[in-house]
């Protein structure tokens, strides 16, 4: 069906993913017009890259979510670099994002992203800048001004946070 | 690093986040397939993740999933090649994330297919192009080498004509080089006396030479300038011995035209003069009197 590139294929994914990943796509972007743009980029992106996804390095879903991911961070970083030199420099922007998504996120669902808010802060900070604005561990340690093993450790404490909240 | 290293390193929620860099993605997809455990334990990270992000799903606008379909259709149709390679690597990978009912539809719509020969006829398209541009190259070039020939051939032929004409000069030099060459030699030769033959017409520059060995009772006569003779008439050599004209023979038309030396026929048995005169071709008996052009007297 896949590989036949059919119609009923494309239905099919959209069907199943379309919502999980416009929810990912709006919670980075937070803009809806945005968000269905970053959609229909992603899904290009997913339908042309589809050979590459290696079955064996994680699940489908993760790897359509990482792109969805991937393609909203893009568009917020294409503009969060003319904010960023407008206003202000350095890490402080990031503290200030952060925050500023916190408060912004207190009315949100009891999604992942409300789960994340209510993590302690220093677990929220790392799993947001990793999760919603695509920083890399060491990307993370240099901005925060922690150590990488601390941030690897609080990473694991955090998911281990939420993965309790969940089996409540 | 063991199993439990990797689950309790951070480094497999970072991996599910997307947030290492490459060298070590690659290094849990390694301890993926070497440690089931590690893999297990991506897995339930995944699981959570997905568990979490479903909370938040949001249901786009209806009319979107046309427009992304389209969208694909667009990138597809300038992507054609490419994605037909893409599509036949699917059939390794894509199992895994089909549904039975899935499989259903596609089975039992073939027709809705995209089959790989757009892109084959693409690229025989484009095979077609690339032969005509050939072909059209190749035409132009054979024009261009075409032409080169032609002007080639045009100044070899203007090359060989000039040759030819140097050619037949340098003989004309060479004739010409070899009779005063032969004229100095005879002029030097022991025994050979030289009889300069003028002109008994006036106003009209005339003059031979006879060089007789008397001795052997040969000669030669040396056209200086003569005037070519009319149709059917030719020049005839006489010695005049004891007052009466004896024929020593005829001129070649071909000397007394171009200039030159040539043995005179007859044997020079005696003579006091030597005379030429225009009679008709083959000769006559006796000169024309008033036809006599050159005379010259042996000096004494």
């Amino acid at each position: 069906m896949l590989q036949q590139g059919s119609r009923e294929g494309f239905n099919y994914l959209y069907k199943n993913y379309s919502s999980v990943l416009y929810g990912v796509i709006y919670k980075v972007v937070n803009d809806e017009e945005t968000a269905q743009d970053v959609l229909q980029e992603a899904f290009v992106k997913i339908w042309n890259n589809i050979a590459q996804y290696d079955a064996g390095k994680g699940r489908i879903y993760t790897w359509m979510l990482n792109i969805s991911r991937n393609c909203a961070i893009d568009k917020l970083r294409s503009r969060g670099e003319i904010m960023k030199s407008k206003i202000q420099k350095g890490e402080h922007v990031v503290d200030n994002l952060t925050n500023s998504r916190r408060t912004e996120q207190q009315t949100d669902t009891i999604g992942l992203r409300s789960m994340v808010a209510g993590l302690r802060p220093e677990y929220h900070s790392i799993v947001d800048l990793a999760y919603y604005k695509g920083y890399t561990l060491d990307e993370i340690s240099k901005v925060l001004g922690v150590p990488l093993g601390t941030v690897k450790t609080r990473m694991r404490a955090a998911m281990q946070q939420l993965r309790q909240q969940f089996s409540i | 690093m063991k199993a439990e290293d990797y689950i309790s390193s951070g480094l497999l929620e970072a991996y599910v986040l997307g947030s290492l860099p490459l060298q070590e993605m690659e290094q849990v997809a390694g301890a993926m397939c070497r440690f089931p455990e590690v893999k297990q334990e991506v897995g339930a990270i995944e699981a959570l993740m997905i568990q979490a992000e479903e909370k938040d799903a949001i249901t786009p606008p209806a009319e979107l999933e046309d427009q992304i379909w389209a969208a694909i259709q667009n990138a597809t149709s300038t992507n054609d090649t490419h994605l037909g390679l893409q599509h036949q690597a699917v059939e390794l990978t894509a199992p895994s994330i089909q549904s039975p009912g899935a499989e259903g539809i596609s089975s039992s719509t073939p027709s809705r297919t995209i089959p790989l020969s757009p892109s084959k006829s693409v690229s025989t398209n484009w095979a077609r192009a690339a032969v005509w541009a050939a072909l059209v190259g190749s035409v132009f070039a054979n024009i261009i080498f075409w032409n080169g020939k032609h002007s080639d051939q045009q100044q070899l032929a203007t090359l060989q004509q000039k040759v030819g004409q140097m050619q037949g000069d340098q003989e004309k030099l060479v004739a010409n080089l070899r009779r005063f060459q032969q004229e100095a030699e005879m002029t030097a030769e022991p025994g050979v006396q030289p009889v300069p033959m003028l002109s008994t017409q006036p106003g009209h520059a005339m003059a031979a030479t006879i060089y007789w060995k008397k001795s052997e009772h040969t000669a030669y006569v040396s056209v200086q300038k003569l005037p070519p003779p009319p149709e059917g008439m030719q020049y005839q050599l006489w010695a005049i011995a004891g007052g009466k004209p004896v024929s020593i023979g005829m001129l070649d038309n071909a000397v007394a035209i171009n200039g030159g030396i040539q043995k005179v026929p007859e044997a020079v048995m005696d003579g006091q003069a030597f005379a030429v005169s225009l009679e008709k071709a083959g000769g006559n008996a006796s000169p024309t009197a008033d036809k006599i052009f050159l005379v010259g007297k042996m000096p004494v």
